[in-house]
């Protein structure tokens, strides 16, 4: 066997990271599962671009949120069916003993801007360095602390927990209607 | 999940592919033991806690079955690329039923 080290050998690895990536812009399976077929397909064809050595991963993250935000502008109105999704799982109260409970959290999660998602996925949940979530997202190290922080604080906001505060309080309604646009820093 | 399940593409990533994402690990349930939290910064304890779901909401959706259609594509990719001047798809693994319509 020759050696058969093209850097597209290493596409398929990542194949569970792209797509639970791509299921946290979208929020939602079937979306996601189109984008990481856009995103597999773009990848292979510009492999050139990708430089041996350096971090696949961020890479192929990278083409997939471009590719989402693109496809994002010009669909805009699709991505809008998301909120059914986890619904069946929303019925979980709070937890009163200081934790979050999961299905809360996951619903403020969805109510997140998808900035805001891929932000703390990353950073959060994905293992990424700061710098290499800067590179992902084109921002920079300094963007990318400020944007997790903010999101953070909004997410707390989103299950009534103040910054500061681990009691989770009922009256999640208060919260939730609507108008995730409001608090969002990028529209500054 | 078994990600590295499949060894199509040769197998012989790793040496430089360094998949370090893939040690992502689950420390959830290490804190989710109640009981004695030690007095701790509130804002940090908030801060792991969201850290704690992130990791879980992201873990499940790893965790998830990779749907064919993935590596098929990936497999007609291959094939289309090695058969670039003639017409064999060949020698990716072979025997790929017609996944779309």
């Amino acid at each position: 066997m020759t050696a058969n080290d093209s850097p597209r050998d290493q596409i398929v690895q990542f194949l569970p990271q792209m797509r639970a990536f791509a299921i946290s812009l979208t929020r939602n399976v079937a979306a996601a599962d189109d984008l990481v077929q856009d995103t597999i397909v773009k990848a292979w064809t510009h492999i050139d671009k990708f430089t041996p050595g350096t971090n696949m991963q961020a890479w192929l993250f990278t083409i997939l949120r471009n590719t989402f935000y693109s496809s994002r502008r010009k669909v805009s109105r699709e991505v809008q069916d998301t909120d059914g999704i986890f619904a069946g799982q929303l019925s979980v109260g709070p937890d009163h003993d200081g934790k979050l409970a999961f299905a809360e959290f996951r619903r403020a999660f969805d109510q997140l801007s998808p900035e805001h998602r891929e932000v703390l996925i990353l950073v959060g949940a994905s293992g990424f360095t700061t710098e290499e979530a800067a590179q992902t997202l084109g921002i920079a190290p300094g963007t990318v602390k400020s944007r997790t922080s903010r999101a953070r604080k909004i997410l707390a906001g989103l299950m009534g927990l103040a910054e500061g505060e681990s009691a989770v309080m009922g009256g999640l309604d208060a919260f939730a209607p609507s108008a995730p646009s409001g608090p969002d820093e990028a529209a500054a | 999940m078994n990600i590295l399940g499949t060894k199509r593409g040769g197998g012989a990533f790793g040496s430089r592919g360094k998949p370090k994402f893939m040690c992502v690990q689950i420390s959830t349930n290490a804190r989710k033991e109640k009981g004695h939290m030690p007095e701790q910064d509130p804002k940090a304890r908030l801060r792991q806690q969201i850290d704690d779901n992130l990791k879980r909401v992201y873990q499940e959706a790893v965790a998830e079955d990779v749907p064919d259609r993935f590596k098929q594509l990936l497999a007609q990719l291959r094939a289309k690329d090695s058969g670039d001047g003639n017409s064999g798809p060949g020698d990716s693994g072979g025997a790929h039923q017609h996944d779309r319509k």
